[in-house]
């Protein structure tokens, strides 16, 4: 059964080697184990030493309660006034039990156990204010932890021992006990954390996917700037982001101006020198005048289309509105070619926003309606439409045509399709390479109105949805 | 008929001058924004050439500012900058014709003469006022087909007149639109002017409306009028 989306993608990102996600989950889950493992280790240290003062409280208790009752007597015997009534101390084996030496012999105790090798109680373990403590185990196995202690009594004081022990047993059952809950309890914990780390990652995470969608955005057209405001970890990217963005049109309107302000200042004095040429009487010399300021023109016009497409080409966050540019160019064309009263109609633009600048498409279809519009008798049509291969736009004119012969040719460098008209209309070829650094194609179509007919397609890539 | 050229190119701005100027247009030049700003906001022009990269204040600037303020001549916009995005604001700003440098002298000269003729309401090159007939492509005026030779004075207040034929016309419009502002309004220059036309088109055809001006006629309408 496949895993669902979330899943498969959070399974995806998991494995991938290079992981955002898969560095927090393994630096959390190595964080986790090593922080709840220390805590656990160090509070059962803690319980089982308060345990154990605990039970050494107790055993303390116990013999100073002996040596407060026991009065001993010149003949080394003792009396002890009242026995210790703690149940244990009572019950038949029973590990719990206390005994009352001189001269290491008993001479009372409890029946809890038998007698002890009194050389295990002379071994020195830890003192305490009022005795020994010594751990060790009986011949029956039993570890005991035992506190003893050699009084001085009075009035008739001898070498007496007081020795009162219990099971160790009961100091480890009880810190088993701790450290099977507290394992259990951290081991939930872990778990948890495990699961809701993902989570977490997610959540934190989550700006960077809203980062991303706003870049698609900018990517497909749809926003120009990074909108919203992010957390503050991430809004200095996302501001950055947003000069590179601004900076990047920024070259590319300084690029535009430069051109324009190259094109007045040479076109001017190219425009005075042609004027000039006109009046050259000598035929040749004329025509040599005209053909070399021809081609400086021409040049120069290429460099400033160059110059101006600087960046534009794949400019972050670059729209176009079809009807938009289709609607100031008719107006455009109604203007320029009101002497010739032509009908010029567009249709079919109203849907398409395209993820390129105005600008690059105005030239491109500027150059084509003005030709058809130069040409054409009566009639300039400019239609948009899709189909599976992307956008197409169709210009078609009722003019006299291109000679089939002459398709091939008519897109070479230098070669304008106005050449017999006058007006200073920019080549095939211009319209030609900005189409194609689209990933596009202009071909000439049989003419449905008599005339031309380009067609122009640009890529589903391009179109905005 | 007058014509501003605001273009800072000097020799340039000469050069466009020269080609009205032979074509009997009475022409004014500004060679910066401000001054062809004013020139457009105080004087009566038939046409304007207008440069749009103008020192101290831009061309599509002056054009709002002149739009904005009911001037209606027919501005043609001669600019070296030539990217359809340029085309589409001039136009939009109110220009009625974009030309691009380099450019024919000869392409302007027909250019603004479309552009008067259009803003005068005619569509055609031959404007006709009955069997007057001004062609605007050669500049010969014909009456029944036989062609009137004119002095370049006369041939300014022919074209004028034909251009507005039926409205009136008046005395301070004929001379700020026949012989531009250096002419002394006072002078009787004008009305010598009239009578020396209507020696060569007949006397009917320029009516006199005392106090009002000068009209241009068609007399034999007005003949089956009456």
């Amino acid at each position: 059964m496949p895993l669902p989306d979330p899943l498969l993608r959070f399974r995806q990102t998991v494995t991938a080697g290079n992981s955002l996600t898969r560095r927090l989950m393994f630096t959390t889950l190595a964080w986790v184990i090593v922080t709840l493992s220390t805590a656990s280790i160090l509070l059962v240290h803690i319980y089982f030493n308060q345990v154990t003062e605990e039970f050494d409280r107790i055993l303390e208790d116990h013999l100073m309660e002996l040596i407060a009752v026991t009065t001993p007597h010149a003949d080394g015997s003792i009396t002890v006034s009242w026995q210790p009534i703690f149940p244990p101390f009572n019950s038949e084996g029973s590990p719990w039990f206390w005994q009352i030496r001189h001269n290491e012999t008993i001479v009372a105790g409890s029946e809890t156990l038998g007698a002890i090798n009194p050389a295990l109680l002379n071994e020195k373990e830890s003192s305490t204010p009022h005795g020994f403590v010594v751990e060790f185990n009986t011949p029956d196995g039993v570890y005991l932890r035992a506190m003893s202690y050699k009084p001085t009594l009075l009035p008739h004081d001898g070498n007496y021992h007081f020795i009162v022990a219990g099971p160790v047993d009961e100091i480890a059952s009880k810190t088993d006990a701790l450290a099977v809950t507290m394992g259990s309890t951290f081991g939930l914990l872990a778990l948890g954390l495990l699961i809701l780390v993902p989570l977490q990652i997610q959540y934190g995470l989550n700006p960077l996917g809203r980062l991303q969608e706003r870049m698609v955005r900018i990517r497909e057209g749809k926003s120009n700037t990074l909108e919203g405001t992010f957390p503050i970890e991430v809004q200095p990217l996302v501001d950055e982001l947003n000069r590179l963005i601004e900076y990047n049109r920024s070259l590319v309107i300084r690029a535009r101006k430069e051109s324009g302000d190259l094109a007045h200042a040479l076109k001017g004095p190219i425009a005075v020198m042609r004027n000039c040429s006109t009046r050259v009487e000598n035929d040749a010399l004329r025509d040599a005048l005209k053909l070399e300021i021809h081609h400086i023109t021409d040049t120069i016009e290429h460099r400033l289309v160059r110059a101006r497409r600087t960046g534009s080409l794949h400019l972050l966050g670059a729209r176009t509105e079809l009807d938009q540019v289709a609607d100031d160019l008719l107006f455009t064309m109604e203007k320029l070619f009101a002497h010739k009263r032509l009908s010029i109609s567009g249709e079919g633009f109203a849907d398409y926003a395209l993820r390129c600048e105005p600008e690059e498409i105005e030239e491109i279809l500027g150059n084509l309606l003005d030709n058809a519009c130069k040409w054409a008798t009566s009639t300039v049509a400019i239609s948009c439409g899709k189909d599976p291969e992307g956008l197409w736009i169709l210009v078609e004119d009722d003019g006299p045509g291109i000679p089939p012969s002459e398709w091939e040719t008519v897109c070479t460098r230098g070669r304008r399709l106005d050449e017999t008209t006058p007006g200073s209309g920019l080549g095939l070829d211009i319209v030609k390479n900005l189409i194609d650094s689209y990933g596009g194609a202009l071909t000439l179509e049989h003419p449905g109105m008599g005339g031309t007919s380009i067609l122009v397609r640009l890529p589903a890539t391009l179109i905005i949805l | 008929m007058r014509i501003l050229v605001v273009e800072d190119d000097r020799e340039l701005s000469r050069q466009v001058a020269d080609l009205f100027r032979d074509a009997e247009y009475i022409v004014d030049v500004a060679r910066d924004g401000e001054e062809g700003e004013y020139l457009g906001l105080e004087e009566a022009y038939d046409a304007v050439v207008l440069d749009l990269g103008l020192p101290r204040i831009d061309g599509l600037s002056i054009l709002r500012r002149w739009r904005r303020d009911g001037r209606v001549m027919p501005v043609l916009i001669l600019s070296a900058r030539n990217t359809w995005r340029d085309k589409v604001s001039g136009l939009r700003e109110g220009a009625d014709d974009y030309l691009s440098k380099p450019f024919e002298l000869e392409e302007l000269l027909v250019r603004i003469e479309a552009l008067i003729r259009r803003s005068a309401g005619h569509a055609e090159a031959e404007i006709r006022c009955g069997d007057l007939v001004w062609n605007s492509r050669d500049g010969i005026l014909t009456l029944n087909g036989k062609r009137i030779h004119l002095t370049p004075t006369e041939a300014r207040m022919g074209r004028y007149l034909i251009h507005h034929a039926g409205r009136i016309l008046s005395k301070g419009e004929l001379t700020e639109h026949i012989y531009g502002t250096d002419h002394d309004p006072d002078s009787n220059t004008l009305e010598v002017m009239i009578n020396r036309l209507r020696q060569k088109l007949g006397r009917n055809r320029i009516e006199t409306l005392r106090g009002r001006g000068y009209r241009l006629v068609d007399p034999k309408q007005n003949d089956a009028v009456t």
